[in-house]
């Protein structure tokens, strides 16, 4: 069998880091196994309208807009260099920070269309309302593709 | 406008259009802590909905408060600024001076001085909490005040669309099942 391809989705929640522990301890002595470490944020800037006269007055607040998607790049590096730390090489391990117009579930689709993976290892979502407003992520995964092993680490 | 008031008509036409456009509660909520963050040139912002059974606020959308300070614990209702729970906004100038915080500790850590919560309501019912975190200790003009007061109504009857389009769309998928139509044609005979 060749490597797997591993989607490990990642909003830096305390159950995000169940599924990451899960991860690495399952397949950190495996080996055969490539692992994408994906976020992705809303961000105003991908609404269709932007008002010049006010996002001008805005730019100071918008600053701290830019700051935290920095900071998002660099936990996002931070989780990898873990898993490089717990045993998997640094070409095994990528990281994917991109906005989003839409659902998670619509950012994840479109990256496992260009990326074909084998494997997707989910978090449940932590809180009971959430889940309520947003539907459940691992139900909509499992009745949107075919032929992937979908991991939900509770 | 006086000078103290930094959301004016333009602010609210770009909040209540951001709003509009958002695919979804979280979506709104988001956008919506992202531009009052922006505008009000705060901390950070985040806006919970309300469990009545477990009695916890859980943050739904939220902008600019650090992960540690996220993932602190439950935000118990009767614990964390108990007064929202009562319908009235609570301002709490310095949290220095407060004793009215589940978290002081984390709280100062965050580096936040000053906290303005807000009721979510639906019905004269509270149903959520629209809070605002500034770094420095903080006087909210009253038209900004209410203002905010706009947009935390305007959450409440998004939140409750959002729970009705959701218990459709579950009758939906039930009723779209296959087995449904199994049910039906053996009641008619």
């Amino acid at each position: 069998m060749g490597t797997q391809k591993l989607l490990l989705p990642y909003n830096f929640t305390d159950r995000d880091r169940n599924a990451l522990e899960f991860t690495a301890r399952t397949f950190a002595p495996q080996g055969d196994v490539e692992i994408t470490l994906f976020h992705c944020y809303l961000s105003l800037s991908e609404l269709p309208f932007q008002d010049r006269s006010v996002t001008d007055r805005l730019k100071g607040g918008m600053g701290n807009l830019r700051a935290k998607i920095r900071e998002l790049e660099s936990d996002l590096q931070n989780i990898r260099d873990e898993l490089i730390e717990r045993g998997f090489a640094p070409a095994q391990v990528r990281t994917v920070l991109r906005p989003r117009k839409k659902e998670v579930l619509d950012a994840l689709l479109d990256l496992h269309r260009r990326e074909r993976f084998n494997l997707i290892v989910l978090s449940r979502q932590p809180g009971r309302l959430s889940r309520f407003f947003a539907g459940s992520l691992h139900t909509k995964l499992l009745s949107a593709l075919t032929n992937v092993t979908i991991c939900v680490v509770s | 406008m006086g000078a103290n008031e930094k959301i004016d008509i333009d602010v609210f036409k770009v909040v209540t259009r951001a709003i509009a456009h958002a695919h979804s509660l979280e979506a709104m909520t988001t956008y919506l802590a992202q531009l009052l963050v922006a505008a009000l040139e705060i901390k950070g912002c985040s806006v919970f909905a309300l469990d009545p059974d477990a009695g916890e606020f859980e943050i739904i959308g939220t902008f600019g408060l650090r992960r540690s300070f996220l993932n602190k614990g439950p935000v118990l209702s009767r614990k964390s600024i108990a007064r929202t729970l009562k319908g009235v906004p609570v301002v709490v100038p310095d949290v220095e001076r407060s004793k009215t915080l589940q978290y002081p500790d984390q709280t100062r850590a965050e580096g936040i001085r000053a906290i303005i919560s807000l009721p979510v309501t639906f019905n004269g019912q509270v149903i959520g909490a629209l809070r605002l975190y500034h770094r420095e200790v903080w006087k909210l003009s009253d038209r900004d005040l209410d203002s905010l007061l706009v947009l935390a109504e305007m959450i409440g009857l998004a939140m409750n669309y959002t729970r009705l389009a959701q218990g459709i769309r579950a009758v939906q998928e039930v009723v779209g099942d296959g087995h449904l139509n199994w049910l039906i044609s053996s009641a008619a005979g």
